[in-house]
């Protein structure tokens, strides 16, 4: 397969299935709008994290609204949206409520509810990463194709990104093999979120680091990228300045190169077998199938999460859409 | 300053020591120094006396004519008098001159930070005017430039010094000689990546006019800036012609700006990193005594090494976790050496140390890695899931065993019989129902991780086949059929990282901690409170009954700051001597003067700044020799008293560090910023107004309050404060005596002290002081004027004696 990632222009969908969520942010329905623009969709199943926006108080007045408020309005303006969408367009909807605090019983759920022989479309855009994995693992024998839209408008300053940390924990399916008489090696996959990263790595502390910030050269224009990367650096400037972290670059969008890099980085150290691998990804959509593709021949290594105490608009509209052909890249 | 607003780039170039300074014979006139056509003058006295005395008449008028051109008059002195007496007049001019001299200038010179110095002048009071000679080096002749330091002020003299005469060049020959020198190529180099800023600069600073233009032709780019009082286009175009920057003003107005400039400037950007700090793993190759400054992923072999460096094992309190009829908790935060203490009483460190004991213990680290995979599932029953976690604490504990066996068996720590060890393995073998015909112990390793690893992934518990909970004791009677070593000892399980278990986890581990049987012991680490003391059965673990808990943070606290130095000082002095360096912690970190923005340096200072937290310690020593010797990380380095300036640029740098550790409080970052910041704020104000009140005492810094009526607080204070602390941001004194006149409980915090560079604080510490809850909940309204009410008040409730209610603390003199 010689092209593995698609402009979503590009891209004649033939698929009849697509698997999407409900979020906060407004991109997952505008990426739906423009998939059932093109007619060929019968069914959606849309996935609902509900515990997440679940509210003792009710939204009120505007001047009472604080962010957690604004974000949950948010997502239920967005999910009315969505089923007003598909009834237009009168597709089937599957829905499937899931807890955050147990995505493992939820990928399964998911799992069952997809179609077993077709192709389905999979926008990744809104997926918290810890599910959009989860539901890798348990469709390994699914065809995928998957969607992942940038954001159009997005927060850049650091305080925007300060979000603190609920839970770390060890993903379900993901536990690896971790010996006592190995150190432990983290892979940080560094997005801009740098309180997150940094309260992963305390709470590790482990014995060396490898902290990639994402690169888009080759999606995105040279100024373009290196303002992403600025962004990450600064934001995680008190990780990236620890004498145990080891900074390089990875690619921000293409999963395959993503795959390759873990390879080449990690591979000095599970030759060596004295190494317990842990990996926690940050960073993009795109960067966790690239995780997902690594991990599935390198099961060894052991994949952790960390949930955010709070959610925050973060972005607005979509940007440049890219289509992914998961299985091509599985296979290659 | 209106001096130098203009000019940005030339503070940041001297405050990041990228610049060149020239000092001309302007300056030292300023401080009452001949310059050229005084000195010219004195010398042709001399000569005109001569003649009139020998009657040469006609040479008179000569002389007269020339009395202004040094030149000429040194050329006609020579000629009479010879080199010597020539050389020696002028160094007996000096001298005297220099005794009545008004050396504030050169003062001002030393406050600045540290940049290469190029002066024409032959006295020596630019040098005298550093307190020591720890920051300097004088250069004046080839065999000096050995003692050149990128880490000090290197002050170059290229006219030479009076103090030695024969070196003092004044002759057009002494000029030539000095070109051909390595000094003079060695100054030339220097104009390619250092900012030129010329100082005092007179016509008769010829010979630096010469290294400028011929280094300015193959560098064109040098940035040049010139500060002359009357700047004259006429006189001063070639300067202008090269591109100089023209700062009209007088060289003391200049220092006296600069200073303040440079000081606002390093106040506002504290950089964020030590550069020189090698990054990823400790290297084998890696000379610096302090390059172990953690227990995270050192090898059994590294851990011997620091052991004795960290935390001695003879060191206070924690002894007590000897003691084999109770368990222990060692609850301490980060870096305080609990993980140290604990892994010391690992069975391989008492046999390589050959410490005789009548225990043995393991030490076990817990993590989410091992801990996250075996949580408890929302179906599980309490008695289900303390049936399973209790198995997998029990497998996991003998796993750990079993790694530590067969690292003794590698490594000849501990001799074991073939037969014996086919008779354990087999008998455990046996034990858990594992069929495997090789019964050596990493065999039965690898069987036990294949063991632990099916609780991992045993998504399914309703139909998960456990091991027995209580198999631990059975294992632990089982190695005495291995060693000797284990008949008739008690055993420590040491279980460290215990912070990582969640309440369901801890609830377990009480069941274990609950049923006491001899002669198995718990000694648990943890950074935070247990919290946990009863399990899902209702037994519970009493203070002082069943288990004692010590707080390492705290052992300091009882015996003073002046223990805990002897302690850092022993402890460094035995790294320094691991690595082969002769010199001594105190001699590594010499103290400076206390001039303005350089407070900190010296090996006290180091201590306090450290905040009894022993970590902290160990790397700030390290960063600051990596700082001050780069290729330490790779080769041995010979290490000689590091410059007090440059201890001071380490610490600036770490505090900013420090204080940039609120990242880690996500959510929270804004309001722990905010009150940081505004406790900063308010004690930079109590020390301001305290200057003001008493400008002759002693002053110290209060750089802590105490909260009264702690339950009227404000839930997003109280989230912050504990998020600060969390951080060690802020720290929970310990207190000496109770305290008096206070009529409601109080809770205390204080900064951590490397917080007290970066607000630019002092060390000395003063009591906390008292701040109602209710006063500090408005903080987050308005800072501004919590600062203002707040200074306001605890001046007007001075409280007359600071003694009574001091912490335990100390005072840097």
């Amino acid at each position: 397969m010689a092209l593995r990632i698609i402009p979503f222009e590009d891209y004649y969908i033939k698929e009849k299935c697509v698997l999407t969520c409900v979020s906060y942010e407004d991109r997952s329905k505008l990426v739906l709008e423009k998939i059932l623009d093109t007619k060929k969709i019968t069914s959606c199943v849309l996935i609902k994290l509900s515990d997440l926006f679940e509210d003792k108080k009710p939204i009120t007045t505007l001047s009472s609204k604080n962010e957690d408020d604004l974000v949950r309005e948010s997502w239920i303006n967005n999910y009315n949206e969505i089923r007003d969408l598909l009834t237009r367009n009168n597709i089937n909807l599957i829905e499937i409520e899931g807890s955050s605090s147990d995505i493992f019983s939820l990928a399964k759920k998911i799992s069952d509810a997809l179609p077993v022989d077709e192709k389905i479309l999979f926008d990744i855009s809104s997926f918290p990463k810890y599910l959009l994995l989860e539901i890798l693992r348990w469709n390994e024998n699914k065809k995928f194709i998957c969607i992942y839209a940038r954001p159009g408008i997005e927060r850049e300053a650091e305080t925007e990104f300060s979000i603190g940390t609920k839970g770390i924990g060890v993903l379900k399916g993901f536990e690896g093999s971790i010996r006592f008489d190995r150190v432990n090696i983290m892979v940080l996959i560094l997005g801009f979120e740098g309180a997150r990263a940094l309260t992963v790595f305390k709470h590790f502390e482990p014995a060396k680091v490898f902290a990639f910030l994402g690169n888009s050269l080759g999606f995105f224009s040279t100024t373009t990228n290196e303002f992403y990367i600025d962004n990450a650096k600064r934001n995680n400037s008190q990780l990236l300045s620890n004498q145990r972290v080891i900074i390089d670059e990875i690619s921000a969008l293409d999963p395959y190169s993503v795959k390759e890099k873990l390879d080449l980085t990690i591979s000095n150290y599970s030759s060596k077998n004295d190494a317990n691998i842990i990996i926690s990804c940050l960073g993009t959509k795109p960067q966790t199938l690239g995780l997902f593709i690594y991990w599935l021949q390198n099961k060894h290594v052991q994949i952790i999460y960390s949930t955010p105490s709070k959610r925050r608009i973060s972005s607005k509209g979509v940007g440049p859409i890219w289509v992914y052909k998961i299985k091509e890249l599985l296979h290659e | 300053m209106e001096l130098l607003k203009k000019y940005p780039q030339l503070i940041k170039n001297i405050a990041e020591h990228n610049s060149l300074f020239f000092l001309g014979a302007g300056v030292s006139k300023f401080a009452g120094m001949p310059d050229a056509v005084e000195l010219s003058n004195i010398l042709g006295q001399d000569l005109l006396q001569h003649f009139t005395k020998t009657k040469q008449l006609d040479q008179l008028d000569k002389i007269e004519q020339n009395l202004h051109i040094l030149d000429e008059i040194a050329k006609y002195y020579f000629n009479i008098f010879g080199e010597n007496s020539l050389k020696n007049k002028i160094a007996e001019i000096i001298e005297l001159t220099q005794r009545k001299a008004n050396p504030s200038i050169f003062e001002k010179i030393t406050l600045i930070p540290r940049n290469d110095i190029i002066t024409t002048n032959f006295d020596t009071l630019l040098e005298s005017k550093f307190s020591s000679l720890k920051d300097i080096s004088v250069i004046w002749e080839d065999k000096h430039l050995i003692n050149n330091h990128p880490l000090k002020y290197n002050i170059f003299k290229i006219h030479g010094t009076y103090q030695d005469s024969t070196s003092i060049k004044i002759l057009k020959e002494d000029y030539a000689k000095f070109k051909k020198t390595e000094v003079y190529k060695f100054l030339f180099s220097l104009f390619k990546t250092k900012t030129l800023i010329i100082v005092g600069y007179s016509l008769n600073d010829s010979d630096f006019h010469d290294i400028f233009e011929e280094s300015i032709s193959v560098w064109p780019n040098v940035e040049i800036y010139l500060v002359i009082q009357n700047f004259d286009p006429l006189i001063h175009t070639s300067w202008q012609k090269r591109g100089a920057r023209i700062i009209e003003g007088g060289a003391d107005s200049f220092f006296t700006d600069l200073v303040d400039s440079v000081y606002t400037y390093t106040q506002e950007a504290l950089p964020e990193e030590i550069q020189t700090v090698p990054k990823g793993e400790i290297k084998k190759e890696d000379q610096n005594p302090f390059k172990f400054y953690t227990t995270d992923g050192l090898n059994p072999d590294q851990f011997i090494e620091l052991y004795h460096t960290f935390v001695p094992p003879e060191y206070s309190d924690f002894v007590k976790l000897y003691s084999i009829d109770k368990h222990h908790i060692l609850q301490s935060g980060r870096g305080t050496g609990k993980t140290v203490i604990l892994r010391g009483l690992s069975i391989e460190n008492l046999l390589i140390n050959n410490i005789k004991t009548n225990f043995v213990g393991f030490w076990i680290p817990f993590s989410t890695s091992f801990l996250g995979c075996v949580k408890r599932e929302s179906d599980d029953t309490d008695n289900e899931y303390y049936k399973f976690f209790a198995s997998y604490l029990a497998i996991l504990t003998v796993e750990k065993i079993c790694v530590i066996l067969t690292e003794c068996k590698d490594k000849n720590h501990l001799f074991f019989e073939k037969a014996n060890e086919e008779k354990f393995v087999s008998a455990v073998l046996n034990d858990l129902k594992i069929v495997n015909e090789n019964a050596d112990i990493p065999t039965l390793t690898n069987e036990i991780i294949a063991i632990r690893s099916e609780y991992h992934t045993a998504y399914d518990r309703k139909s998960f086949h456990i091991k027995d909970p209580l198999y631990l004791r059975t294992f632990l009677k089982r190695l005495s059929i291995l060693h000797d070593y284990f008949k008739e000892k008690y055993f420590f399980i040491v279980l460290d990282d215990v912070h990582f278990m969640d309440l369901n986890q801890k609830k377990v581990l009480i069941s274990f901690l609950s049923h006491r049987e001899y002669p198995l012991s718990f000694k648990i680490g943890t950074s935070r409170e247990f919290g946990v003391y009863t399990d899902f059965f209702g037994a519970t673990i009493q203070e002082g009954k069943d288990y004692e808990t010590v707080y390492l943070d705290r052992v300091f606290g009882k015996k003073g700051f002046e223990d805990y130095k002897k302690f850092l000082e022993n402890l460094a002095n035995i790294r320094l001597e691991t690595f082969k360096q002769t010199i001594t912690i105190k001699e590594l970190l010499p103290q400076g003067e206390r001039k303005k923005g350089e407070y900190y340096n010296g090996f006290d200072v180091y201590a306090i700044l450290s905040s009894q937290i022993i970590r902290d310690y160990i790397t700030l020593v390290k960063d600051t020799i990596y700082y001050a010797y780069p290729q330490i990380s790779t080769q041995y380095v010979k290490l000689e008293p590091i410059p007090p300036n440059v201890q001071n640029d380490v610490i600036y740098t770490k505090s900013s560090i420090h204080l940039k550790d609120i990242d880690a409080a996500g959510d929270l970052r804004k309001d722990v910023l905010l009150l940081i910041e505004t406790l900063g704020k308010l004690f930079k104000q109590i020390l301001e107004k305290s200057k003001q009140i008493s400008p002759n005492k002693e002053i110290r810094t209060a750089a802590g309050i105490d909260i009264k009526n702690f339950h009227n607080l404000d839930p997003r204070i109280e989230a912050a404060l504990n998020k600060a602390v969390e951080l060690q941001l802020l720290q929970i004194p310990f207190y000496f005596r109770i305290r008096q006149k206070t009529e409601t409980p109080l809770f205390g915090v204080k900064f951590h002290k490397l917080l007290i560079p970066y607000f630019r604080l002092k060390l000395g510490y003063r009591y906390p002081r008292q701040v109602e809850a209710s006063a500090l909940n408005r903080i987050f309204d308005s800072p501004e004027k919590f600062v203002a009410d707040l200074t306001k008040t605890l001046e007007e409730n001075e409280p007359e004696s600071d003694a009574a209610q001091m912490e335990i603390e100390y005072l840097v003199t």
